[in-house]
């Protein structure tokens, strides 16, 4: 007779989620010059959180009335 | 013998201060965009009149976003008044115009001669003229400097002055922008100037008053973006707005002492 035992190993794998600096620069013109500049920057997980990020951004510009060039 | 030489200086000097001379400057605003700035002397005065006409030399960098504060409107001219002074001046009294938002200024500067060491072996031929290099420290900023003593005016664009000839290039050491060169020299202009227009609409105030409101108007705009921002990013937002040569002014200067 053969004795079979079975055995159930559960692993648990952590997923770490690294997040990177994302940024971007606005750089404020008047009469041909910078006037001003502002970097936001944000902890994003991936490239595609970054772009949509930025463009969170620009659209933030849009709604507060600016002109973007 | 030293009568015709003391002659001779009366009559070069005496050509010199009657007639017009106008240099035309090539002055890099930014690194993508340029105009012109066109100095004119006469009988020691001294006007310079940046132009309104910008001319975009490229596309920003694709990361930077661009906001135009102009909204479309023509950027204005902007003027430097002043004289030549003849003693040692300390300082000299500059007038210059400059908008805020929709509000015009014609602001009061007292600028502070800046102390120049000339580099006697350091030439350059600028506009046809032989140029001596100079360099100081201007309102922050460390600026190299090329001056011709054939034009012996005590003068250059922007609110630059001190030297024994007239500034042909000035620019701010390390960077692209912030540049001042000559493209041409005219030592008999017969154009018609007003060496001190007059700017009765426009408020009168002191570079210190102007540049608290410039920095005002300013932060209400860093502000404004800030508040469009959604908080779910959790932005954080640093904020610069000095770019010009003018780094840090004489009053800021007495308070960090």
């Amino acid at each position: 007779m053969i004795k079979t035992v079975e055995s159930t190993e559960t692993a648990t794998v952590q997923k770490t989620v690294v997040y990177q600096e994302c940024g971007v620069v606005v750089t404020y013109w008047s009469g041909g010059q910078i006037v001003g500049q502002e970097t936001i920057t944000s902890d994003q997980p991936d490239l595609q959180s970054c772009q949509n990020f930025q463009t969170g951004v620009k659209v933030a510009l849009w709604a507060a009335g600016f002109w973007l060039s | 013998m030293k009568k015709i030489l003391l002659l001779s200086s009366i009559l070069i000097c005496g050509f010199y201060f009657a007639q017009q001379v106008h240099v035309k400057y090539l002055r890099v605003l930014s690194s993508f965009t340029t105009t012109h700035e066109d100095l004119y002397i006469k009988n020691n005065q001294v006007l310079s009149i940046q132009d309104s006409i910008i001319i975009n030399n490229k596309l920003t960098d694709s990361w930077t976003l661009g906001v135009n504060l102009d909204n479309g409107k023509k950027p204005a001219k902007q003027y430097f008044v002043s004289d030549l002074d003849k003693n040692n001046e300390a300082e000299r009294n500059f007038f210059f115009t400059s908008n805020v938002d929709s509000r015009e200024f014609f602001i009061y500067d007292k600028v502070p001669q800046p102390k120049w060491n000339i580099e006697e072996k350091e030439t350059k031929t600028i506009a046809g003229y032989k140029c001596q290099k100079a360099t100081t420290m201007f309102r922050g900023s460390k600026v190299t400097a090329y001056f011709t003593k054939d034009l012996p005016y005590s003068a250059g664009p922007f609110k630059f002055y001190g030297l024994s000839g007239l500034i042909l290039d000035i620019r701010v050491d390390n960077k692209d922008y912030d540049i001042w060169k000559a493209e041409s020299v005219d030592v008999n202009d017969k154009s018609t100037i007003a060496f001190k227009p007059q700017f009765l609409k426009k408020e009168k105030i002191s570079l210190k008053d102007y540049v608290a409101v410039k920095e005002a108007h300013m932060n209400k705009i860093f502000a404004k973006l800030s508040d469009a921002l959604p908080k779910n990013y959790k932005a954080r937002v640093t904020t610069n707005q000095r770019f010009s040569v003018e780094q840090k002014y004489e009053w800021e200067e007495k308070l960090s002492e």
